[in-house]
């Protein structure tokens, strides 16, 4: 350091330690920056379905031939309300430095996170629906279901990096910060699928 | 004793730097695979004003193309144009303001609060790396007939999309390890009304981006899902692929970009004044309200055509004028309170520069929403015909600036006004940047070419939106009476290339004198930002071992030391 900067260390008082939980913290403006995503991606949704529906008042916005069948989307959505409870259980798990229930409760959330991707991709070849410039409401669905489905892969991922760190830590709660974030990232994809199931296949 | 005594700028121009302060080395294989966060902060600089450079010669042509000179045929069709025209729009923002400004945060605002690094050193590596790439396949896509237009390639405009898409998810990337660096790396007593007003206004910033270019990118999806189809069904129609983003390019949303150009001056005009800045409180809650009014994703005109005569659109642009007119009173105070007349200084012309054209888009964005206003008062006297009547005929010409080339000139004063304030930060911290201080001359050159070519174009932008000029022509790109002005936007154009030429004249020279192991003065300015404390340039740590001091006020390098144990156990 140079003479000044040096002569003026003199005059100071030790340093604290910069905040803690920047994972979390990261993974927060992630996480808005997904809403806002989402949140651009129904407003487009909406606004075109809205337009649709007052140029073609009685037709249906959904194309002929497509079947939007409330069923899977359902079960979709109590399976990731259920995989909320699992997430805290991780969480909780890896404060107390429980590494075996920290275990079972990530295969479970895992496994709940996989399940979604199975029904998904059940879902489209029930569905019938094609883009094929006929219909708006087509893109639209699949980019929403799409980008959910790309979300559930993230966090997935997010939460197998994490389970690994933790996991093969000797004090699984030192990487809580860790834990937490993949569980805010999670919280939000369970969040926007249950917008996403009621804008697009409740109210439809 | 004071810390201000401490900090007065010294002579010594060549103070050895150690080994031990110097950048980790290691030529090519060291940049490529650097997190300094320092490192990334010049290559951002230096790839957007490579990159601007070639934006900028987009802009020139297009500017030929309209002057209509003869014998001078630029394009060869209407498509290509176009083609151009969104590039030149895209590339402005996306690979030249934006990436300026993410590269000189990504620098300054970890050393501005005094952390260490940044919070996320990989993945800002990671985002300068994709945005480079990003920025690359982009430019080629457009060259392989792709675009934001109609009658392109399909798969060229498929990469267009997904290259555009990329390149804002990489600016994205970048801006939250920013945001996390302020967050959560700052040290005691950093509150966060006591951060430098660069970094609060990059806060600021980042925060709306972080906000609104998400909605780009699902614009952008939408677009690419849409276009993969056998047929388009609106959204990935080629008329419709520029309209959808346009939001980014027009008001309020442009005015984001220009944010930083506040916090720029505004860490210049008290060190040259010799005095702190009087109502910090206010200029921070002006910074912010900008910001505020500044998020555009709710103002799509392709999914809303009323969206730009809305009161939400007519107060955005009364407010950023509000804020620029409450800031300058803020700066005129300092002179209430200098301990010196400011000495004449290349940052400091440049900072003036950016100023100047941020008050003429300011003003330029006013006239342009009393157009949106003129449609809300018809709205409003629908009930009255004569009152319609009358508003038609006073308001017509601020009516018909909507979709004319008014809207390209606010474009371009709000894009020269940025660059004008990144290349004046560029100058004020080039010993931390470059291990030198730039040279003034340098400065005073940039600060009259650049600001003069960058208030041309933009003036002759309106101008030319009051003659009509649509800003998208469908069928004819010349100017058809307004060629006069298009030759002068084309002067305009030149001499801010030539300005840019300037600037990458001195950021090169500046990067090889650092390769050199150039060094100066930590403090030539006598600044009062925790970055002057450290060396000039920073050492991989910023600060190297010695601890800082507990923050106290906005200025810390010009307030009394904290007492020492032994005199308060005293008092």
């Amino acid at each position: 350091m140079s003479e000044p900067a040096a002569a003026a260390t003199e005059l100071v008082a030790p340093a604290v330690a910069p905040r803690r939980r920047t994972l979390q913290v990261g993974t927060g403006f992630a996480a808005a920056a997904v809403l806002m995503y989402f949140g651009g991606l129904l407003g487009v949704y909406f606004s075109e379905r809205a337009d649709f529906l007052r140029a073609n008042p009685g037709q249906s916005w959904i194309p002929a031939g497509a079947r939007i069948e409330l069923t899977a989307p359902t079960v979709m959505a109590w399976t990731l309300l259920l995989s909320v409870v699992t997430m805290q259980w991780v969480v909780h798990a890896t404060k107390r430095d429980d590494r075996r229930h920290t275990l079972i409760a990530l295969v479970v959330t895992a496994m709940f996170g996989v399940a979604v991707i199975n029904q998904t991709a059940f879902q489209y070849r029930q569905m019938g629906l094609t883009i094929d410039g006929g219909s708006l409401a087509a893109p639209l669905i699949y980019t929403i279901s799409a980008s959910h489905l790309a979300l559930v892969t993230v966090a997935l991922a997010y939460l197998f990096i994490m389970a690994v760190r933790t996991l093969t830590s000797p004090a699984p709660s030192v990487h809580l910060d860790g834990m937490s974030a993949a569980a805010l990232l999670w919280h939000v994809m369970v969040f926007l699928y249950l917008v996403i199931w009621v804008g697009l296949f409740v109210t439809k | 004793m004071t810390a201000t005594a401490t900090h007065t700028p010294v002579t010594d121009e060549h103070a050895p730097v150690t080994s031990e302060d110097s950048p980790s080395a290691g030529g090519l294989a060291g940049l490529l695979s650097s997190g300094d966060h320092k490192t990334l902060g010049r290559m951002w600089i230096l790839a957007s004003l490579l990159l601007g450079g070639f934006v900028l010669v987009c802009g020139l042509l297009l500017h030929l193309e309209r002057a209509d000179l003869p014998g001078l045929e630029v394009f060869a069709g209407i498509e290509s144009f176009r083609q151009v025209f969104t590039l030149y729009r895209v590339g402005l923002i996306f690979l030249f303001v934006a990436p300026l400004w993410i590269g000189l945060a990504t620098h300054l605002v970890p050393l501005q609060i005094g952390a260490r690094g940044v919070a996320f050193p990989r993945a800002a590596a990671a985002s300068f790396w994709g945005w480079l790439t990003g920025a690359g396949v982009l430019i080629a896509s457009w060259a392989i007939d792709g675009g934001l237009v109609a009658g392109g390639e399909q798969r060229a405009v498929e990469l267009s999309l997904l290259s555009f898409a990329l390149v804002v998810l990489s600016l994205l990337g970048a801006t939250a390890v920013l945001l996390a660096t302020m967050v959560t790396q700052r040290p005691a007593g950093m509150s966060l009304e006591r951060m430098p007003l660069f970094s609060w206004s990059m806060l600021v910033t980042g925060a709306v981006w972080l906000l609104s270019l998400p909605v780009l990118v699902a614009n952008l999806v939408i677009m690419w899902v849409d276009l993969r189809g056998p047929s388009a069904a609106r959204f990935g129609s080629g008329q419709n692929l520029f309209e959808q983003v346009s939001w980014v390019f027009d008001q309020p949303q442009v005015f984001v970009f220009a944010i930083p150009v506040i916090g720029v001056v505004g860490e210049i005009l008290p060190v040259a004044f010799g005095a702190p800045q009087r109502r910090w409180g206010l200029m921070l809650s002006l910074v912010g309200v900008a910001g505020v009014f500044s998020f555009g994703a709710d103002l799509q005109r392709f999914f809303n055509p009323t969206a730009q005569t809305t009161p939400l659109y007519v107060v955005s642009g009364i407010v950023v004028a509000l804020v620029v007119l409450g800031l300058l009173g803020g700066w005129a105070d300092l002179g209430r309170s200098a301990r010196r007349f400011p000495r004449p200084s290349g940052h400091l012309a440049v900072a003036m520069s950016a100023l100047g054209v941020l008050v003429f888009a300011a003003i330029a964005g006013f006239i342009r929403v009393l157009g949106g206003a003129v449609g809300f008062l018809r709205s409003f006297a629908r009930h009255n015909e004569s009152w319609q009547a009358d508003l038609d005929r006073a308001l017509a010409p601020l009516d018909d600036l909507r979709g004319t080339m008014a809207g390209a000139g606010l474009l371009d004063l709000v894009a020269m006004a940025a660059l004008l304030g990144a290349v004046a930060g560029l100058f004020y911290w080039s010993p931390k940047i470059f291990g030198r201080r730039a040279s003034h001359a340098a400065g005073f050159g940039t600060a009259a070419i650049l600001g003069a070519g960058g208030l041309l174009v933009g003036l002759m932008g309106l101008i030319a939106g009051f003659l009509g000029q649509p800003e998208r022509p469908s069928t004819s790109f010349s100017s058809a009476g307004a060629e006069v002005v298009a030759v002068l936007a084309a002067i305009g154009a030149i001499g801010v290339l030539a300005g840019l030429v300037v600037v990458v004249i001195v950021t090169l020279r500046g990067g090889a004198a650092l390769g050199k192991g150039a060094s100066t003065v930590p403090d030539p300015w006598g600044g009062h930002t925790m970055e002057w404390f450290a060396a000039s340039p920073p050492p991989v740590d910023n600060f190297g071992d010695e601890p800082l001091a507990p923050v106290r006020s906005a200025h810390p390098l010009w307030d009394a030391p904290a007492p020492t144990t032994g005199e308060r156990g005293g008092s």
